[in-house]
Parts: structure tokens; C-alpha cells; sequence
């Protein structure tokens, strides 16, 4: 029996990676035989609960066996009274009040986001830890200094500072690639274009292609590639990489699963194309989406992931209950970095840095998080957008001009729109927090969002707040549509997941089918799905915007200017 | 002149970062026929496939300036509708490139600080300026002069994105080129180019906007990757040392 080590105490603390690598095997059922006949205490901190609806949300048949081990694992203990609930999330917390029962060990998995939290924040923590690798093999430990010594921080592959990149064959619609797995696929339409590549439908309606530009395969992305593929993550919201894709035997891309919608960026952009995108928006539908969007990135984290380059336009919505994360081949993955970001929403403490010389933390990723949080919250606006602020957008974040307050006071720089109202109607410990970070600098792990977050869409799910003006996506704000434009499509009749007759997703449907004879104008020309081979005028005409052409490997533009004195 | 009262509908209820361009266009007799012709033709065509994108279409905010007889503002900020933009046409001799260069920044200043007024963020502005000839008309020198000076104060601070462009052969590039201080050489095209110069900039300011692209990325034209090229055998093997 590998797990023989617990029995000498009285009291264990389980950490959420221990179910997730280890539900479903003999490991969990040796466990909970120990801990029932023994009569062990059992403490996990509320992220326990939390991390797993971030995971059974995901559906991913990698972590189906999660589901039932959690079943198991309460079904065993509760009745036993053997099971508690420490009301605490954040890390160091929990720890420095379980440092409190007397011979305590913590069981946790070797990889995962305590893993890494226990390295980044060095927690003070009394007790021994017990730490099970791949093979269920327990490790034993008597202070996480002893624990962090012999786990010692991954290194930046060198991988991630090679400068040469793969000259790939150009391939376009018609051309037939191949998979990792030998399966050969026809390229049949360019649905979207960008920076990086060109994403294709193919033969199989399952997956899209994307295919890269010249310049752009080097060989961290590559050996990226590859690790993800063998990961195989597999939720529906989320496009991981499923296989890599060879043309005439050289690396050119890889296939995903397909989503569909329009970017954060473009539907959480002011109330306009809020309700132009989802007519009847309901401030319910905004933290929906943020808490789906949540779920998804710890998810991530889960697997040792740091996404990096979290922003508004890596994510498709389809609806509120339909989001898509998208652009996963720049994740962080182990050691090989993701070398992109932008300046609005990566830590300034980060700025100037080079992205693909250093391995990010899941500390440097909270700040994201943050961003994410109050980026969709406000329906688009940046924190430090701010009236009558400083010269440049760099400026007021650097001095955290935030120009909301926790007295309500000195609150004109807050920009006109409504803006104050969302604030002044957000449950008061979101305040707090968005308010400790941005002008506070202080910092919350990406699980304390998600549980104020998920409180915030309980409260308005169960009507608990009387004032009327709170579920609106605008609180005292009467914005009404002005070109109802709404991502979803009658054509595609898809399944609405939820069985509320009012939902928005529904109504856009059907307001959709109401205007569908009435000439749509300058927004059908305008409208444009991401990803959606079946939208109308989304060919490779309509992409005259491809970024690439501005960028490295773009390239053709610029072969008209002359340089004059040659 | 730029107008000074601000508006807030004229602003949008759009949260993105703006990228207000400025056109500041020559439509001087040269101009005449099928120049101006190409010209209507490359900013339609520009403007068109700003809408017609989702990245772009809130996100950047464009005037159009004209100088041939006068200075003139065929189209202030905020003014994009659905009825497409006013043909321009070419007249006279006169070529007033100063006096429209600080009509332009008065439009760009005055943008800026109804962005902050309205608590929007933004990228710093572009000037575009397309001239197919060298100053002429009364004081014209003396003017472009000081909008020389006052586009080289600006671009010095990094408050300005200038493309100056040359049309065809008669252009004084010498004057032209001092315009920027950051651009080694005007962009040089003939008129028969102009859609291409407009696809360009289109692309360049959908870079700016939905790749964070940075501004001294906009001077330079170089298209090639800087990394060194190597084939599939290769990398594969140095993928595995």
C-alpha cells in the first residue's frame, strides 16, 4: 500500500489536484479506505469546491473521471463527519490557519497550481507534505522549504531563444495536408486571417486548419505544438491544438476544434455593440461570461498552463453560454514561454521585458485575471480609462490612476456613460477587491475571482438584490439596441442550453428572424463571424484588414514604394 | 478651423483605444484627372474596409483635410456616416501643404483632447500627407515652415505618427522629407499606386489597433523575417540537440 505514509496522522489536508490527477484510480479508493478506517480528518479550503466546477464545466473527457471521484470522496467522508470545509481560499491563508491543527499533513499532486503557488508565495505552513507523482508514488516532506528543494522551478527551454524559423511551403484552399495521425485533410475555406496565420474549414467538420504564415514556425512553437497535442485538452470551450499539421512532410500548422462567435473585444465594447451583439443583455449574461471565461483559464492552470497573452480578442463569444477561449498555441506550457502580450493588460511590473525570455508566474497571470475581470464587468472599458487623466494610457497605469472609489467621493475622472452606475451597483467585495489591485497594487489568485465572481451571479440569479436597476447591463442607464447585429444566427438553429424561455440567446434569435426581411444595410456588410464557415460575405475578400501585412512575414505591401534616392 | 466645442455623440459609446488618423491631401491643379480620381477611389476604398472590420471599425477615427485653393475639412472627426465620404476635387495652382499641415494638427490636438475630456483611451494620431508638389501660393513657405517645426516638436515626443508621401515626379522631397524626422525617406508612389498605398495604411492602422503594433514599427518597410530561414531537416535537428 503507497499510501501506508498517511496513516500516521490525525489530520490531512487535501488539496484539489489530488482528485483531479488521482480520480477514478486505486489511488483515491486506498485513500478513502485509510482515512474512514483510520478515522482521519479530512480539511480542504473552499478553492477545494470551486476549482471543481471549474473542472466539471469543461466536460473534458480527460477529467471525466473528476465527477465521480468527487461523489466518492464526499459520499465517504461526509456521513463520518470526517470531511470540513476551512472558509478560507487564498493560499498562504489557508495554510497559516491549518498550521494551527496539530499534525497536519497536506496531500497534494506534484504539478499543478498549489505547486506552483507554494514556490511563488513560500507560504509559512506547519506540518509535513505529502506529494504523489505521476505514478500515484508518495514523496514525503517536512517543510515546504524541504519540499521546494527537491521540486526544484522549471528552466527556460532554449528552445524559446532560437532564432532561426521553418521556411514552409505556401498552401492555400485546395491544397490537402496531413495530420499527426496520418489522416489527410482538404483546405476548403480561409474563415479568418491575422498576424500569425490563416484558419481553413476542412473535410472534417469537426476541426479547422491553421495554417501559418512564412516565419512564424520556430521551434518553440513547434515543440509547443507538439506538448499540447499530447496534453490533449479537450473541452468544447476551449480551441487547443487536437493534431499538427505536415504539407509535403514540413511542419505548416495544426487543427482545432471549431468555435464560433465574435471576439470579447467586439461585443464587451461600450453599450452600443454590447446590445447590437446580444439585444436584451442582462448584467446576469456579463457575469456569465466572466465567470465561464474564469473557469476556463483555471482550467488551464490546472495543467500547468499559464495562458500569458490573456486579452479581449482571445476569446469568441457566442452567446453567454457559449464561449470559446481561442489563439492556444501561445500559452505557456511547462517551460516553453508564450511570447506575446499586450501593454493593457500584462503586470506593469513586466513591461520592457522580452515575453519569450522568462517563464511567467500564475502571480504575473492574476493581474491579467484582474483586467479581465473589470474589462468585462464595464463592457469593454479599461480600468485606467480615465477623464481628464494623463497624457498616455502608460502614464495612468503606471501612477494606478483608478478613478473609482470606495466612499463614492472624487469620482468625476470615472468616463461618462453610465460607467459609475456598473461600479456603484457591483456587490461590495468585487469593489474592494478591483479597488485593492488597480490602486492599490495589491493582488488576488485567480480562484478568489472566480468565487466573488460566482457569488455575484448567484445573487442575481436567486433576485436577491431588490433594486430592479441592478440586473441591467447598464444600472440606471436606458440604452437600447441602435443596429441589432446579434452573433448568434437562426440559421444555425443550435441548441439553446438553457431552458429559460427569456433568454437573451433566444431573444436574439428571434429578433434576428424578425429583421431578416428588412434590409440590414451597412451591418450586413459589417457583420462578420469569426470562424463560422457558413457566414455570409466571410471569405477571404472580406479580411482587406490582415494585420500580417504590417507585420514580419506579411510581406507584398510594401514592394510599391520606391526608395527615391537608390 | 478646427472646432474646439466637443461633442460627446461625435465620440461614440465605443471602450477601445482610438487611433485618430488625419488626411491632409493636395488637390492642387496637378492633381487634376485621373491622380484625384485614383485618390477618391484608394480612400474609399480605405474607409470601406475600416467598417468592414470589426477590430477597426470603432476603433479608428478619421478627417480628411484637403489644400489646393484653400484649406478645406471635407470630413471633421466623428463625422463617418453611412453616406460615404464627399468626392474631392483638384483646382488652381496654388499648393498651401503648411497651412494644411496645421489645420491638420489643430484637428488632431483638438481630437485629443476630447478623448481625454471623455475619458477615452488613444493612440497617438497619425498625419497623412500626400502631395504630388512642393509650397506655393502667399506665405506659403513661411507656413510650412512652422508646421515643419511644429510636426518635428511632436514626432520628437513621440505624439505623432507621420507618413509623408510623395506623388509622382515633381515633388520637392527634400522639403517633404523634413516633415518627419523619423522617416529616413518619404514614402515615394505614382499615382497609379494610390490603392495600394491605401491598403497599406489600412493594413498598418488594423496592426495598430488589433496587434498593439508599435509606432516605430510604422517607419520602417522592411518585410522580410530578421530570423534566420532554415529547412525542415534542419530544424528538426536542431530541435532535438
Amino acid at each position: 500500500m503507497a499510501l501506508e505514509v498517511i496513516k500516521n496522522y490525525k489530520s490531512l489536508i487535501v488539496d484539489y489536484s489530488f482528485i483531479r490527477r488521482f480520480g477514478g484510480t486505486r489511488i483515491l479508493s486506498e485513500f478513502l479506505d485509510i482515512v474512514t478506517s483510520e478515522r482521519i480528518d479530512v480539511y480542504v479550503s473552499r478553492s477545494f469546491k470551486l476549482m471543481h466546477y471549474c473542472v466539471i464545466h469543461q466536460a473534458d473527457d480527460k477529467t471525466s473521471a473528476a465527477a465521480s471521484a468527487m461523489r466518492d470522496f464526499c459520499t465517504m467522508l461526509l456521513p463520518d463527519k470526517l470531511l470540513h470545509s476551512v472558509q478560507v481560499t487564498e493560499t498562504s491563508q489557508f495554510l497559516a490557519k491549518m498550521s494551527l491543527v496539530e499534525g497536519v499533513c497536506l496531500v497534494m499532486a506534484d504539478r499543478g497550481i498549489l505547486m506552483k503557488r507554494l514556490r511563488e508565495k513560500k507560504p509559512s505552513f506547519i506540518g509535513d507534505i505529502c506529494v504523489l507523482g505521476e505514478d500515484g508514488a508518495p514523496a514525503l516532506y517536512h517543510s515546504i522549504d524541504e519540499l521546494l528543494a527537491a521540486n526544484p522551478e522549471e528552466q527556460l527551454s532554449t528552445l524559446a531563444s532560437a532564432d532561426k524559423y521553418l521556411d514552409v511551403p505556401f498552401c492555400n484552399i485546395g491544397d490537402t495536408v496531413t495530420t499527426g495521425n496520418g489522416e489527410r485533410l482538404v483546405l476548403e475555406k480561409r474563415v479568418s486571417a491575422g498576424a500569425e496565420g490563416m484558419v481553413f474549414t476542412t473535410t472534417d467538420p469537426k476541426v479547422v486548419a491553421k495554417i501559418y504564415h512564412k516565419g512564424i514556425i520556430t521551434p518553440l512553437r513547434w515543440k509547443k505544438l507538439q506538448t499540447q497535442v499530447k496534453m490533449g485538452i479537450n473541452s468544447v470551450g476551449i480551441c487547443w491544438p487536437k493534431d499538427l499539421i505536415f504539407f509535403r512532410n514540413v511542419p505548416v500548422g495544426y487543427t482545432m476544434i471549431v468555435g464560433k462567435g465574435k471576439t470579447l473585444g467586439n461585443v464587451f465594447d461600450g453599450p452600443d455593440a454590447l446590445l447590437n451583439a446580444i439585444p436584451d443583455c442582462k448584467r446576469l449574461d456579463i457575469v456569465t461570461t466572466l465567470a465561464d471565461l474564469l473557469e476556463k483559464y483555471i482550467y488551464l492552470h490546472m495543467f500547468g498552463i499559464v495562458a500569458g497573452d490573456i486579452q479581449m480578442k482571445n476569446a469568441l463569444i457566442y452567446s453567454p453560454n457559449s464561449i470559446y477561449l481561442i489563439d492556444m498555441d501561445s500559452v505557456q506550457v511547462g517551460n516553453l514561454p508564450c511570447p506575446v502580450g499586450t501593454e493593457e493588460f500584462t503586470d506593469p511590473k513586466l513591461w520592457g521585458k522580452n515575453f519569450a525570455g522568462f517563464l511567467r508566474k500564475l502571480e504575473d497571470e492574476d493581474y491579467s485575471i484582474a483586467m479581465l475581470v473589470f474589462s468585462i464587468l464595464f463592457c469593454g472599458l479599461h480600468p485606467f480609462a480615465t477623464r481628464n487623466g494623463a497624457e498616455t494610457l502608460r502614464e495612468e497605469i503606471l501612477e494606478k490612476n483608478f478613478p473609482y472609489s470606495l466612499s463614492g467621493v472624487s469620482e468625476e475622472h470615472i468616463p461618462k456613460g453610465g460607467y459609475d452606475h456598473i461600479w456603484e451597483y457591483l456587490p461590495d467585495n468585487l469593489r474592494s477587491m478591483l479597488f485593492k489591485t488597480f490602486r492599490g497594487g495589491e493582488s488576488y489568485e485567480a480562484i478568489e475571482w472566480y468565487e466573488a465572481v460566482s457569488a455575484y451571479k448567484d445573487a442575481l440569479s436567486a433576485h436577491e438584490y431588490e433594486d430592479e436597476e441592478a440586473y441591467k447591463a447598464f444600472p440606471k442607464m436606458d440604452y437600447v439596441a441602435t443596429d441589432p447585429n446579434p452573433i448568434s444566427k437562426p440559421r444555425f438553429t443550435p441548441p439553446v442550453k438553457t431552458s429559460n424561455p427569456d433568454s437573451p440567446f433566444k431573444k436574439a434569435v428571434e429578433s434576428m428572424r424578425a429583421s431578416e426581411t428588412m434590409p440590414s444595410g451597412q451591418s450586413a456588410i459589417a457583420r462578420r463571424i469569426m470562424y463560422d464557415p457558413n457566414a455570409p460575405g466571410n471569405n477571404l475578400n472580406n479580411n482587406k484588414n490582415d494585420s500580417s501585412d504590417g507585420n514580419k512575414g506579411g510581406g507584398g505591401m510594401f514592394g510599391i514604394f520606391k526608395n527615391r534616392r537608390q | 478651423m478646427a472646432e474646439n466645442s466637443i461633442n460627446a455623440s461625435d465620440f461614440g459609446t465605443s471602450t477601445k483605444r482610438r487611433l485618430p488618423i488625419c488626411f491632409c491631401l493636395d488637390t492642387s491643379g496637378s492633381m487634376m484627372g485621373n491622380p484625384i480620381k485614383q485618390l477618391n477611389q484608394g480612400l474609399s476604398n480605405f474607409i470601406a474596409s475600416i467598417k468592414a472590420n470589426d477590430d477597426t471599425r470603432s476603433a479608428t477615427d478619421i478627417a480628411i483635410i484637403t489644400f489646393g485653393s484653400s484649406v478645406e475639412i471635407v470630413m471633421p472627426f466623428g463625422k463617418i456616416g453611412n453616406e460615404g465620404l464627399p468626392e474631392i476635387n483638384a483646382s488652381t495652382t496654388m499648393t498651401p501643404i503648411g497651412e494644411g499641415i496645421l489645420t491638420a494638427l489643430e484637428l488632431l490636438n483638438a481630437r485629443k483632447e476630447g478623448y481625454k475630456e471623455q475619458g477615452i483611451k488613444y493612440y497617438q494620431p497619425w498625419l497623412v500627407v500626400i502631395t504630388d508638389g512642393a509650397p506655393q501660393g502667399p506665405n506659403a513657405m513661411a507656413n510650412m515652415e512652422l508646421a515643419i517645426k511644429a510636426c518635428n516638436e511632436l514626432e520628437k515626443e513621440d505624439k505623432l505618427v507621420i507618413f509623408n508621401i510623395g506623388v509622382g515626379n515633381s515633388v520637392d522631397f527634400d522639403i517633404l522629407k523634413r516633415v518627419s524626422i523619423k522617416r529616413e525617406e518619404p514614402i515615394s508612389v505614382s499615382s497609379g499606386d494610390f490603392g495600394k498605398l491605401f491598403e497599406f495604411l489600412g493594413s498598418s492602422s488594423s496592426s495598430v489597433v488589433s496587434s498593439g503594433m508599435s509606432d516605430d514599427a510604422l517607419y520602417n518597410l522592411s518585410t522580410e523575417p530578421e530570423d534566420e530561414s532554415v529547412d525542415v531537416d534542419d530544424f528538426f535537428k536542431f530541435m532535438e540537440e
